[in-house]
């Protein structure tokens, strides 16, 4: 099974890296120095961090460079094809984005492409 | 890291990532609308083991509590073993 792991732990860098490529101020944030990854939590979990620090960034002020660097980084992991990208994304980041009570539903749909507006709203099977 | 296994205004359960998964067998697939939690849920077994291992003996009785809880919702009726 570790072998299989290895699939996970390529997915989470490959993110993290595209994260902090496109928003090096995460990078800051986070402590992160280079090529150390903390794998044990897994992607999903970093992601619910990150969309976590959206949020907040969203609430002071959801024009700022931050927020748009952020769904910029977003909206290129949704053009992903891989079912796994994909989930990462729903589950790790918009799931947190949907049931988030300080963000407006609206702007983050405005924010995200119509691929993934499409999955967004789909949360709203699960919660209301 | 519990704030984001527990998410306020579910229609179904409780709002936790364990409910959501034994939704999700129940949906049959791990392509629906919500996604598949497996994976996070995993994850976050994995940070409640380093949890009690790193802190052996200075967690408070309240903090295992809220532990055991999140490790009994993650591996009850989800396939995940702990």
């Amino acid at each position: 099974m570790n072998e299989l792991n290895n699939i996970n732990d390529f997915i989470y860098k490959v993110l993290v890296d595209l994260l902090f490529k496109i928003l090096p101020e995460y990078r800051a944030i986070v402590g992160l120095e280079n090529n150390k990854y903390d794998f044990s939590s897994g992607v999903y979990l970093f992601m619910n961090e990150f969309t976590s620090f959206l949020c907040n960034e969203i609430e002071k002020d959801p024009k700022s460079v931050v927020v748009n660097k952020a769904f910029i980084f977003i909206n290129k992991v949704g053009e992903s094809n891989n079912l796994e990208v994909l989930n990462i994304l729903r589950v790790g980041i918009l799931e947190i984005l949907y049931t988030s009570k300080s963000v407006d539903r609206e702007l983050v749909s405005n924010a995200l492409s119509e691929k993934l507006k499409k999955y967004f709203h789909e949360f709203s099977k699960y919660y209301n | 890291m519990i704030e984001f296994l527990y998410r306020d205004g579910a229609k179904f359960g409780n709002g936790s990532t364990g409910s959501m998964i034994r939704e999700e067998l129940v949906n049959g697939t791990i392509t629906s609308a919500s996604g598949s939690h497996l994976t996070k849920a995993q994850g976050a077994l994995n940070s409640m083991r380093g949890l009690l291992k790193g802190n052996h003996g200075t967690l408070s009785t309240g903090d295992r509590k809220i532990i055991f809880e999140i490790i009994e919702d993650l591996t009850t009726g989800t396939g995940l073993k702990w």
